[in-house]
């Protein structure tokens, strides 16, 4: 494939920096708290993924890094994109950022491909918003190299969506995320509603994609087997917050967090043997337990644990790893058993 | 119906279901049909009781059609479905009705199989009604299904409605009434694959205790093969409509053989970072069922494919635009004035192994050197096997196939599989 090679730009520091990053959606129950306190960085070229399971926040809070939360949400905290804070931003000042600085890849393409526009127009009207001054020329050139790093060959550029395979409207919303060449994009579950193959070749795409474009990617997916194989970091979400995140081998090897050791046993793999689930439900955010908010189901719970919120210590949010605690706060949880209509 | 203790309790045999295409106004009106497709092409397979058959392969590929077909869902345009012995196939709803309690289905999305406006207890009783359970004792069924699925005490789910549940509790509500009607085979379709991570194991678990407990046998029904390994006692591969590879589960995953059954386990998503992203996968995505491919359906993505596993014309056009996604932009252009629309290889047929294509533009020659440029640049593509020889014509070029031999599925001698490939069966043998 040729692909022109985009020099990295500005390579000193992450491109993507939250500091205790916190969302709140109004529901009729009162506040929810989807994402509360979050933080993590991500440099050009790396891909951190993020997992966790439906309603975790993970979701919500690649929505907040893109400035596309629905109106009613609240956000506080810190979110430096290439050095700039873009909380605060006026909307039309981030709106210009979407796009070209930040970009997006959904989960299902179907529906973010407009039905009655040809590929074509969909590129020519990202490139008239983003670039102007790019000729018409130069837009079908930009469009038709996404295109073929994406394996989409340019005898198909002027059909409409509906005459594409799912596989390959899904390379088509990447190649047009990438044709206005963002530092940073976010991924979506980029690859949920795709069967094993066409997932395994827009996976292998992706990390084509980080070597010559080197964006900085938020891979957002429930899937363990597709974060090991495509990300250099991974965050551990549950209940809205990050509670382990580290180097993907080293957090898939020795995982700190129970609730990281309890996901990874529970995955169903080819090597399975026999399975493993973890007890109990994920938490009402608009209600969550007091202190760490996975003590009720954690299989080593401490008497501290459902007191106090965890202190961070080597990037684990666990009592688990503080050395100082009284032998009185060590002592086991005492709980109620969860029975099993109360898991799934 | 009584049977003897090793005949299976399902045998399906050289199963055919099309669907017809749809036409428009005017062609109905004529009485033209608008061609049909083939979701299952001659399937034949067999459930001993207690046994888990797991049908694996990705959208399109047939795998639900067969699931329904079983359960007299859709009706097959010919082959023979028997369960103890009893023709399914031809009869009517009234006749299935009775044994709709001895076959039931579990589907992926248990959002859609439950009724929004019944609450869980209403909906097992129903069904418990319709198949002429009265009484009193209908409530003890309800009852126990629901403590048997893990929904216990029943008291608390029974006037739940399923908005008010889960998605795991809401698919265990789905599996206790299916179980509630004391069936013999389960046809499950995807029932882990919407839900959860961390509750699929849950239900798969409870799937694989009802198998022990209360004997049920299984048609699995799935795209992931790491749940089918765990549970399946024996799987089938299905490929646009065909099972291409059928066996053992141990077998099936120690020793896969066909071509596309080795491209799925790769392209599995592992959780061991230290495999990497998958680098040799087949290329494309299941074709058009309605225009499948010539000789074996896999050959266009099969990276084995060789001399007779069905080359013809329209294969040219996934190459060129293989080519074209590598070549310069100016190189494009000119090639296609040349080339012209690649759909017009796709309708290029071949007749007795030759097909003709003609440019758009310029002489049969300047077609060929395209064609011979693209052979020199890569002489590994497989599709070059199946052409014998390359000629131009005056406006034309004549491309000469090797002979197109359909692969069937076949024992393999010492083992349990059976696989539709000429990678494991000599062509050219009977």
């Amino acid at each position: 494939m040729s692909v022109e090679v985009i020099e990295v730009r500005d390579d000193s520091g992450p491109v993507l920096e939250v500091r205790d990053l916190r969302v709140w959606y109004a529901s009729p129950k009162g506040p929810v708290q989807a994402v509360d306190g979050v933080s993590f960085t991500v440099r050009p070229g790396e891909v951190l993924g993020l997992v966790g399971e439906s309603g975790c926040g993970k979701s919500t809070l690649g929505r907040g890094v893109l400035g596309l939360l629905p109106r009613g949400a609240a956000v506080d905290g810190s979110l430096r994109f290439a050095g700039r804070e873009l909380l605060g931003l006026p909307d039309r000042e981030r709106e210009k950022l979407r796009g070209a600085g930040l970009g997006l890849i959904f989960q299902e393409p179907m529906t973010r491909l407009d039905p009655l526009m040809r590929v074509s127009t969909h590129f020519d009207e990202a490139f008239k918003v983003h670039e102007p001054q790019l000729s018409r020329a130069d837009r079908r050139l930009r469009a038709l190299d996404a295109l073929r790093a994406l394996g989409i060959p340019p005898t198909r550029y002027r059909n409409y969506p509906h005459e594409f395979s799912g596989g390959m409207r899904q390379r088509i919303m990447i190649a047009l995320a990438l044709a206005l060449r963002p530092r940073f994009v976010v991924a979506d579950e980029p690859t949920t509603a795709l069967d094993v193959l066409v997932e395994a070749q827009i996976l292998r795409i992706l990390a084509d994609i980080r070597e010559r474009y080197a964006p900085g990617i938020l891979l957002i997916t429930h899937n363990l087997g597709i974060i090991a194989e495509a990300c250099d970091r991974v965050a551990v979400m549950y209940a809205g917050r990050i509670v382990e995140q580290g180097p993907v081998r080293t957090v898939f090897a020795d995982p700190k967090h129970p609730y990281t050791q309890e996901l990874l046993r529970s995955v169903i793999s080819l090597r399975t043997r026999e399975l493993h689930s973890i007890p109990g439900a994920p938490p009402d955010l608009g209600d969550p337990p007091p202190g760490c908010r996975f003590h009720p189901r954690c299989p080593h719970a401490m008497r501290v644990c459902a007191q106090r919120v965890p202190p961070t210590i080597e990037d684990t949010e666990c009592w688990l790893l503080d050395p100082a605690l009284s032998a009185d706060a060590r002592a086991p949880l005492a709980r109620p058993g969860v029975a099993v209509a109360d898991e799934a | 119906m009584p049977t003897k203790p090793d005949s299976p309790l399902i045998s399906i045999r050289d199963l055919h279901v099309r669907y017809a295409l749809r036409s428009n106004a005017v062609d109905r009106l004529l009485g033209r049909s608008s061609g049909s497709v083939r979701a299952v092409d001659n399937v034949s397979l067999d459930l001993a009781p207690g046994e888990v058959v797991g049908v694996v392969g990705e959208s399109g590929s047939g795998k639900s059609t067969l699931g329904r077909a079983l359960l007299g869902l859709v009706r097959p345009s010919a082959g023979s479905i028997r369960y103890r012995g009893q023709e399914l196939t031809g009869l009517g709803e009234r006749q299935l009705r009775p044994l709709r309690r001895k076959l039931q289905m579990v589907f992926q999305d248990p959002h859609a199989s439950l009724n929004p406006s019944m609450t869980i207890g209403r909906a097992i009783s129903d069904a418990l009604r319709i198949h002429g359970l009265h009484g009193g004792r209908r409530e003890q069924v309800v009852a126990e299904a629901l403590e048997r699925v893990g929904l216990a005490p029943a008291g608390r789910f029974l006037p739940k409605y399923p908005s008010e549940l889960s998605g795991g509790q809401k698919q265990r509500a789905v599996i206790a009434r299916a179980i509630s009607l004391g069936p013999e085979v389960l046809v499950a379709d995807e029932p882990i694959s919407m839900l959860d991570m961390s509750v699929r194991s849950k239900i798969l678990g409870l799937l694989d205790d009802l198998r022990r407990d209360l004997g049920l046998t299984y048609l699995y029904i799935t795209h992931d093969l790491a749940s089918a390994r765990f549970f399946c006692d024996r799987i089938a591969i299905m490929y646009l409509g065909q099972v291409v590879e059928i066996g053992a589960t141990s077998e099936i995953f120690d020793n896969p053989r066909h071509p596309y059954t080795q491209a799925l386990l790769r392209a599995v998503p592992d959780p061991d970072p230290s495999r990497g992203v998958a680098r040799d996968l087949p290329r494309g995505e299941i074709p058009d069922a309605a225009h499948p491919p010539g000789g074996c359906p896999f050959h266009p993505r099969c990276p084995k494919a060789f001399e007779p596993c069905g080359w013809e014309s329209r294969d040219l056009r996934m190459i060129l635009e293989q080519r074209w996604t590598a070549v310069a932009p100016e190189q494009y252009v000119r090639e296609l004035k040349v080339v012209g629309d690649p759909d017009r290889f796709a309708a290029a047929e071949s007749v007795r192994g030759q097909g003709v294509v003609r440019p758009a533009s310029g002489s049969g020659q300047d077609l060929l050197d395209l064609l011979d440029e693209e052979r020199r640049g890569d002489p590994d593509e497989p599709l070059w096997q199946g052409v014998r020889d390359m000629r131009a014509e005056r406006d034309a070029v004549r491309i000469d196939f090797a002979e197109r031999v359909v692969p069937t599925l076949r024992p393999v001698p010492g083992s349990t599989v059976e696989v539709s490939c000429h990678l494991h069966h000599d062509p050219a043998a009977p």
